[in-house]
């Protein structure tokens, strides 16, 4: 049981060496494989780092440029969506244009054709009474009734004022026409005569002249004025009576048309 | 002959000493088991210290065990 | 029955005679040198590696967790001796499953050796990282009067690491050989396969508590 000091001394060396071999060929390269391969590993994994940053980056760049394209898209469908309600605006005020143009054309028609109808009433409307009151008047037209003219005449003249006086004498430097229906008589020409001289003066110079149009009846006319008593006169009021009724009639009747219409 | 007797008086003797690293191991595991019962999942950690503690008891004994085949094979 | 491969003796050369544990110890150093020459001869630093480079790294790996768990410090300046203390007592006494084969750390020699070894590392470690004053600071701790027994602790840690390997392995023997005497059969095979787990925890305690001494004397704050 005693130690051999020639073994010991001997394992105390083969230790050693041991040592120095396994340091040579174990420790040091399999420590330094060890140590590189991290390294590799480590480089590695940055390099994989580095390119997840570089995909991340990218991607985020291409999300923008999406973005950016959407961006785009949506203003050009706003544009080209604010076109097409400016156009349709547009189109409905060129259409209510059309409507507008359209009804005053129509409206314009039918007062046109109203007015037509009015003045082909009112020529009928006239001439029929005309024709009637001159069928009539002429019935009764005799000298009888020229005395109760003349009679008539005068009074119309004796109750004029001064300003138709004035105004009928400002153009009576000429002569005085006495429009009458009928041929007056020499003693109703005198009478006539008699009247105006009082109301005018003496001196006024008168010309006789026979106008069937008066129907019956006798006027006074000077350049422009015209005074006296006759059937024409009455008929030309009626006249203008009925065709202010049609015309105020007129003007509703479109109004409801339209309404109508639309 | 009778130096042969003392030889293996005096080995059975030396021989005592396995007791107490006996009764140690026997403490050493008890504690080891309920530390592990406690803890189960540090059970392999416990179990190599104890295998440690083991070891380091069982030495005593294998003292005891070259002193006893000393007095034997060598004396 | 020899107690220690000392005694056998394997060939005479002159005044020089080549004992069992010699001849032994030879073939372990053969075998891990020449077998990590060979694996070392070409090592790989991809990701590709050989089952047997594998098979060293995790080897190398394990030892230098282990001294950095136990010293706290980097373990590569204490690699190469703790290392090659654990793999030598460990592939020696693996070993043993070979018939013929004396395991070399079954004698006393041997063990003394490998303790007298760490004996002089430790000091030498100590002084390396802490300075000559710093590491004899070790043995007034806490106070002056520990010195003879930090003295006495210091020599009867180094005996009791040798004689701990020594007889375990030893012992291991000399029981396989009494039960072969007594129970040929089965019984001397579990008591085998027993002692290789004892030599590989041996292996273990005797690279711990080398480490352990080291670390206690280069570490200030040490006992």
């Amino acid at each position: 049981m005693q130690i051999d000091w020639f073994t010991f001394g001997a394992q105390i060396v083969n230790f050693l060496i041991l040592v120095a071999l396994l340091r040579m060929f174990l420790y040091k390269p399999i420590v330094n494989a060890m140590n590189e391969r991290e390294q590799k590993i480590a480089s590695r994994l940055e390099d994989a780092q580095r390119k997840q940053e570089e995909a991340a980056a990218e991607v985020e760049d291409f999300r923008s440029k999406q973005r950016e394209l959407d961006q785009q898209r949506d203003e050009l469908l706003a544009a080209a969506r604010d076109q097409a309600d400016e156009q349709r605006q547009e189109l409905i005020e060129q259409a209510r244009g059309d409507v507008a143009d359209m009804r005053s054309d129509w409206q314009r028609a039918v007062q046109r054709e109203k007015e037509t109808f009015l003045r082909r009433l009112r020529t009928r409307v006239s001439s029929e009474v005309f024709a009637v009151a001159r069928r009539a008047l002429w019935d009764l037209a005799d000298t009888e009734l020229q005395e109760q003219l003349v009679d008539r005449f005068a009074h119309e003249i004796k109750t004029l004022d001064d300003e138709q006086c004035t105004a009928m004498l400002r153009d009576a430097d000429q002569a005085i026409e006495v429009h009458s229906a009928f041929g007056l008589s020499d003693a109703q020409r005198e009478r006539v005569e008699g009247i105006v001289r009082e109301q005018f003066g003496q001196s006024t110079r008168l010309d006789f002249a026979t106008d069937s149009d008066l129907i019956c009846g006798l006027a006074l006319v000077t350049g422009s004025c015209q005074i006296g008593w006759n059937i024409h006169d009455y008929l030309h009021t009626l006249h203008e009576h009925l065709e202010a009724f049609l015309a105020e009639q007129a003007l509703s009747e479109p109004e409801e048309v339209v309404g109508r219409a639309r | 002959m009778e130096v042969d007797a003392a030889k293996a008086i005096g080995a059975g003797l030396a021989m005592i000493g396995v007791i107490g690293p006996g009764i140690g191991i026997g403490v050493l595991v008890q504690g080891a088991l309920n530390a592990i019962g406690r803890n189960p999942e540090a059970s392999g950690q416990i179990t190599t210290n104890m295998i440690l503690g083991i070891a380091f008891a069982e030495a005593v004994a294998i003292y005891a065990l070259v002193v006893s085949l000393i007095i034997l094979f060598v004396l | 029955m020899e107690l220690s491969p000392d005694q056998i003796t394997i060939v005479e050369l002159g005044p020089v005679t080549l004992n069992a544990t010699l001849v032994f110890t030879w073939l372990v150093m053969g075998i891990l040198a020449g077998g990590s020459w060979l694996i070392t001869r070409n090592l790989s630093t991809g990701t590709e590696i050989s089952r047997w480079q594998n098979l060293l790294e995790a080897i190398v790996t394990t030892i230098r967790d282990q001294i950095r768990a136990i010293t706290g410090q980097d373990p590569s300046d204490y690699l190469p001796f703790i290392g090659t203390l654990f793999l030598f007592i460990s592939l020696a006494n693996l070993l043993s499953v070979v018939p013929g084969y004396e395991p070399p750390t079954g004698s006393l020699s041997t063990t003394a050796a490998l303790t007298a070894c760490v004996f002089v590392a430790v000091p030498l470690y100590g002084v390396a990282k802490r300075g000559f004053f710093g590491y004899l600071k070790n043995y007034i701790e806490p106070t002056p009067f520990m010195l003879p027994f930090n003295l006495v602790s210091e020599i009867s840690r180094t005996v009791a690491l040798a004689i701990r390997l020594f007889g375990n392995i030893m012992s291991g023997r000399i029981l396989v050989g009494i039960m072969l005497s007594i129970i040929p059969l089965l019984l001397p095979t579990v008591l085998q396969v027993l002692e290789l787990i004892v030599g590989q925890i041996q292996a273990y305690i005797f690279a711990t508590l080398a480490t352990v001494y080291i670390a206690s004397g280069t570490s200030e704050t040490a006992a």
